[in-house]
């Protein structure tokens, strides 16, 4: 168990060396700079002071080394783009609104998926089961920009249900200002209703199929015990290898909907410092965001060996 | 790279095509938004003050499309947060009646009699945010920092023609040698090399506001970027600002006019969405709506029934085609001037301003018509140069085809109509943007029987990148003047002075130019400018102008006094009070 | 009881032939899973209903002889009509000609970048899956490194290096994709090589050829043709998505995505213009989903009867 942890974690943080490294070369590829714009009207001198102050005036191996020992103390720099923004404020400041609303996205979506993936398992071949596929399939195939447009004008516009902008800030920052939340949350959790009913129901029918399943059929279990006992429990599998990826994209893949109901998350910022090639802020905030899906993946190998007896955490199962 | 957000304009850019405006270096389309840091939600100001106003002090909604991050007076980054925040020696501010300059900063200003020495004396009772006086310094640090060729701002030309400051400037002279002079704490006086009827139009310009030199130098190279180091003279002041999302301005209670300023708070919300915004307009939570396109159609509608105020404005923009006068284009024939004509002449203003834009209005002019001279627009005064020619040729394709033929000929070129191939650079992706470049595509498609392909790039800088390496025949780019005066139109395609013009480049339009130097009487300039906008649009044909821009503000009905300016901020909030 | 004595048997003849006589016809693993798609209405409509949307990718631009490019400003914005069937859009031009077209466009894209993650993923993961050890562990640190990085903002870095063009588009698309397919197929092989039955096969002698034509590629194939079942509606998809961020097909070329997001940015005053090819879009994901659902039933070893 203890070498188990330690291998984990020194894979770990490999892995985040590799994406910082790929990351920092990827950006050197774009073309131009962060502050070519800026510096464009400038002296000579002024412009070279400037390349200075951010460091761009060193040759790009430097800078490497210089950006991976600022990682490896927790210091990103300071934001090329809007100045005094540095990546730790930022990570304070929008992180939680971020992580709120795809928490609410995910856990809203994960429920009425799984239940919607039950159904369509248990009643397969029937109205229910095409009605999941239907509704599951057309939730995916309309972009989330549109049915947040669709739902900010019919609810906050037509109906006056909901607020049309904004997000809850200060002492509503996580429990609070529920009504802001309310059509920002539903835009996004279609996604997640579609994907977790589909797999659900995929991974229910492999498990019905299963010996095991007969053998409990054949001992006169019942259905609704056998369903709970036996198909649940190895249909969730799937299910939580995905969790973590739906929690690491829930947190940059807000961006339309952080943009149509002005929610100052991290989705958005991402965006825009990308378009802003703000090198600081996007290595600052892409190690940051895998980080979080490495320990995410990491806990989610915990729980596997919680939940299936088959995986041992010596990792020699077969 | 700040206009790399292009590459996401869909989301970012709003009612305007951005890039046409990118050329007047920041105009009153980038908005931005806050909220404040007492209240519980971004939008819970939205939300309640169509309800509780008046309860909490008077507050505004408005909407910004995009946010910028440039606080620098000098830059002229955000004008129409800078004509808010801050205050210089005049104020535009224009209402139904049109646009009125009014003294602010300056209590009076003294002009010699040869027009030469300008004696400004500024009000005594004018506070920074931080309660220190406004004096004569400030302006006078300000107009050096302009000056100083380390800066390199774009706007240091503005004042050129203050005796030493282009020699400064360029390097040539000292800073001591720029003549402008301070007499006591609150005057100081400037001398010009020649008298100048421009000067002081330029005077409500935000390059020549004041700083405050102690705080600038603290600050240093995060001045102007870092709104939290920033100290105001003007009837607001910035005090937050959530990046991309909302911003507040509260009242400046140190503002000399304070007594005055009727607003207590003005919220901005970032809402890209036209959609969400009419949305947020329609039910109250927004108090003006900066209206394009079908918009404008529906909101007049509501305005007849007396539901909401419209403020209908024409703005001195102009939108042109450009072209490749440098190297001819990736075809080579854009030298020719009966090719470009061909081109300008194939594309219908009036149909494109109304299929693609919904608004604006279709010019044939460079000047727009919002710029006035003796107080009447200038192009009520002077004919616009290409309307006449442009009737000849407008909806004749085998006319149209005829002038090409002629300028292929007159090149030497043997090549068939159909196998030459133009190109139309473009950026930007909002429906707008894709509209007006396929508009110019199947215009000359179809009227000169060419081939034009797009080059369409992902953002402004690739866009540069682009125009600088000249892969383009023809592209679209616009002007906003900064002042008003018809030259601040002419002077674009003086030779040198922009390269975003297409390099367009004759001696003798330059030669023009130069010979107004000293000219004061406004009726011998407005021969003069006449005679030049007739040399480059219908001699020579340097740029085919497509339209003139407007503004269209629709604001609820208990929202009063609400202005517009030209060439202060759109939005005028100076007088504004709510009302229910 | 009287005991048996061979006297009381008698030969009746026996040949080798007879032994091994198969009393039914032989149903080969493709046949079956052709037998069982056919009986799955909803997998077979969706077949038809791509059938017929593969024949209005190619015709259907030419069916009102409307040109998609061309515009014609004196008709602009106009509503569903039997001139137009699906309106015109703001310059004019006919919508359902300009559907047709996005829609090969959409549909293009994504099977070539289908085609690409396939290949890609395949050869990756055998390699994953042959050599094992550390080349294996090298191998599945660089899919994990690429799936740590948020992929949007791998798509647009790729977009930005690699210029605002097709190729560009295809690379950004595939370059996170091919990861799960590469696993899927590390992991079916290492099942595979362990599994009883090629063991067996390998015990009595097969040829490696015979172990991959009759185990492996059987096998595979499931997986694969499911993979790409569903990542045709997924690529359609994504880009749309990209058109929203500006950095999807260049103008005058159009896909659904482009055509979606005009659409939306006039929502409010013709609906229509956003319908159409919303529905369009939504009928081509779903039939690819479907019949991905079916084919999956239908190519299952574990289903067959």
């Amino acid at each position: 168990m203890g070498k188990f942890l330690i291998r984990r974690l020194a894979e770990m943080i490999l892995t985040l060396f590799l994406i910082a490294t790929a990351t920092f070369f990827l950006l050197e590829a774009v073309p131009g700079d962060p502050l070519s714009e800026r510096a464009d009207k400038l002296s000579p001198t002024v412009k070279e002071n400037l390349y200075k102050k951010y460091g761009l005036d060193k040759p790009m191996m430097e800078r490497y080394a210089l950006t991976m020992k600022g990682i490896c103390v927790g210091d990103f720099g300071e934001s090329f783009v809007y100045a005094g923004q540095t990546v730790g404020g930022l990570i304070h400041d929008r992180l939680p609104v971020s992580a709120r609303l795809g928490l609410q996205q995910v856990t809203l979506g994960v429920v009425v998926g799984l239940l919607l993936g039950i159904l369509a398992a248990v009643k397969r071949g029937t109205i229910a089961d095409y009605l999941v596929i239907a509704l599951s399939v057309l939730l995916i195939s309309v972009p989330h920009l549109i049915f947040g447009l669709l739902l900010q004008k019919v609810f906050a516009g037509n109906l006056q249900w909901f607020p049309t902008i904004g997000w809850p800030a200060g002492k509503d920052l996580w429990f609070g200002g529920w009504e802001y939340t309310v059509l920002p949350t539903l835009t996004g959790c279609f996604t997640y209703i579609a994907t977790y009913a589909r797999l659900l129901k995929t991974s229910m029918l492999d498990v019905i199929n299963q010996d095991y399943v007969l053998t409990a059929e054949s001992k006169g279990l019942s259905r609704a015990r056998i369903i709970r006992k036996h198909i649940l429990r190895n249909s969730f599998i799937p299910v939580i290898t995905q969790l973590p990826m739906s929690i690491a994209m829930c947190i940059t893949g807000s961006f339309f909907i952080e943009s149509i109901f002005s929610i100052p998350g991290i989705g958005q910022y991402y965006v825009t410092a990308v378009n802003n090639q703000d090198l600081s802020i996007i290595m600052g905030e892409t190690v940051i965001l895998a980080a979080m899906y490495i320990i995410v993946l990491f806990i989610t190998d915990l729980l596997y060996v919680a939940i299936d007896p088959r995986i041992s955490m010596t990792g020699k199962s077969r | 790279m700040k206009k790399r957000t292009k590459l996401l304009s869909l989301l970012m850019a709003g009612a305007m095509a951005a890039g046409l405006l990118a050329g007047c270096g920041g105009d009153g389309e980038t908005q931005v938004a806050t909220a404040d840091n007492n209240t519980t939600s971004t939008a819970e100001n939205a939300g309640q003050d169509a309800d509780t106003s008046g309860s909490g002090g008077q507050q505004i909604n408005l909407r910004a499309v995009t946010f910028g991050n440039n606080y620098d007076v000098q830059d002229m980054g955000w004008r129409w947060m800078m004509a808010e925040c801050y205050e210089g020696l005049m104020r535009a501010v224009a209402g139904p009646d049109g646009e009125e300059f009014i003294y602010a900063g300056a209590e009076s200003i003294d002009v010699s009699d040869d027009g030469l020495v300008y004696t400004f004396h500024l009000r005594k009772d004018a506070k920074w945010s931080d309660g220190e006086p406004v004096t004569a310094n400030d302006y006078e640090y300000g107009w050096k920092r302009l000056l100083n060729p380390e800066n390199g701002y774009d706007y240091a030309s503005f004042i050129f023609d203050v005796a030493g400051a282009e020699e400064y400037y360029n390097g040539q002279g000292s800073i001591d040698d720029v003549a402008i002079k301070v007499i006591d704490e609150y005057t100081f006086e400037v001398t010009l090399k020649e008298a100048d009827p421009t000067f002081q139009a330029k005077l409500v310009a935000t390059p020549l506001y004041p700083t405050r030199e102690d705080i600038a130098e603290a600050a240093g190279d995060n001045w102007g970027k870092d709104w939290k180091l920033c100290v105001y003279n003007g009837p607001y002041c910035m005090t937050d600002l959530v990046e991309d999302n909302s911003m507040t301005w509260t009242k400046n209670e140190n503002y000399w006019d304070a007594d005055e300023v009727k607003l207590d708070q003005i919220n901005w919300y970032c809402v890209p969405e036209d959609v969400t915004a009419a949305t947020m307009f329609d039910n109250g939570q927004l108090d003006v709506f900066d209206a394009s396109g079908d918009y404008i159609a529906k909101y007049d509608a509501e305005v007849e029934a007396g539901n909401i105020q419209t403020l209908s404005t024409e703005y001195p923009t102009t939108a042109m085609i450009c072209y490749d006068h440098q190297n001819g284009g990736k075809s080579g024939l854009m030298k020719n001037v009966k090719v470009r004509k061909a081109i300008s002449y194939s594309i219908n203003r009036e149909e494109m301003v109304s299929a693609v834009y919904g608004r604006y209005s279709a010019a044939y002019g460079l000047v727009a018509p919002a710029i006035t001279m003796d107080g009447e627009s200038y192009r009520s005064q002077a004919e616009e140069p290409i309307k006449a020619e442009y009737e000849e040729y407008a909806n004749n394709p085998e006319k149209l085809q005829a002038l090409f033929q002629e300028g292929l000929d007159e090149l030497g070129v043997t090549t068939a109509p159909s196998d030459i191939t133009l190109v139309l650079l473009d950026y930007g992706n909002t429906t707008e943007d894709q509209m007006e470049r396929e508009y110019i595509q199947q215009s000359l498609q179809q009227n000169l029987g060419v081939k034009v392909e797009l080059n369409t790039v992902g953002d402004y800088a690739m866009f540069q990148s682009e125009r600088d390496a000249y892969n383009f025949d023809i592209f679209l780019w616009s002007w906003s003047s900064d002042y008003n005066d018809p030259l601040d139109f002419l002077n674009i395609m003086k030779t040198g002075v922009y390269p975003s013009y297409g390099r367009y480049s004759n001696p003798e339009y330059d030669a023009m130019i130069d010979s107004l130097n000293g000219v004061q009487d406004s009726a011998e300039r407005l021969a003069k400018y006449q005679e030049m906008e007739k040399l480059l649009l219908l001699d020579d044909c340097g740029c085919a102008p497509i339209y003139y821009g407007d503004k269209h503000y629709y604001y609820q009905n208990w929202v009063k006094d609400f202005n517009t300016s030209s060439f202060g901020a759109s939005q005028e909030l100076y007088r504004t009070y709510i009302e229910k | 009881m009287a005991a048996l004595t061979p006297d009381k048997f008698k030969i009746i003849g026996y040949t080798q032939e007879e032994a091994n006589r198969i009393d039914r016809p032989t149903i080969s693993y493709w046949q079956d899973a052709w037998r069982r798609l056919r009986k799955n209405p909803v997998a077979m409509a969706s077949l038809v209903v791509l059938g017929l949307l593969v024949i209005l990718v190619i015709v259907g631009p030419l069916i009102r002889g409307y040109d998609y490019e061309s515009m014609n400003v004196m008709e602009k914005n106009l509503k569903p009509s039997s001139k137009y069937w699906f309106g015109t859009d703001n310059l004019g031009r006919d919508l359902f000609s300009r559907i047709w077209v996005g829609a090969r466009a959409s549909l293009v894209i994504a099977l070539v970048a289908t085609a690409l993650k396939l290949i890609i993923g395949t050869i990756y993961g055998a390699l994953m899956a042959h050599f094992g050890g550390w080349v294996d562990e090298v191998l599945m640190r660089v899919i994990e490194v690429i799936n740590s990085i948020p992929s949007l903002l791998l798509t647009i870095l790729i977009m930005m290096v690699l210029g605002n063009n097709l190729f560009a588009l295809l690379v950004a698309l595939s370059v996170t994709a091919w990861c799960n397919t590469a696993r899927q197929v590390r992991g079916m092989i290492k099942q595979l090589r362990e599994s009883e039955y090629v063991y067996a096969a390998e015990v009595l002698g097969a040829s490696p050829v015979h172990i991959i034509m009759k185990h492996y590629i059987p096998n595979m194939l499931g997986i694969l043709i499911l993979d790409t079942a569903t990542a045709i509606p997924m690529f359609i998809f994504t880009e749309a998505g990209l058109s929203f961020l500006g950095i999807g097909l260049k103008a005058p070329a159009i896909s659904l995505g482009v055509l979606i997001s005009m659409g939306q940015q006039n929502m409010e005053f013709y609906p229509f213009q956003l319908l159409f090819p919303c529905l369009v879009l939504c009928i081509i994901v779903m039939a690819f989903n479907l019949l991905g659902d079916g084919l999956r039933d239908a190519l299952d070893p574990r289903l067959r009867q």
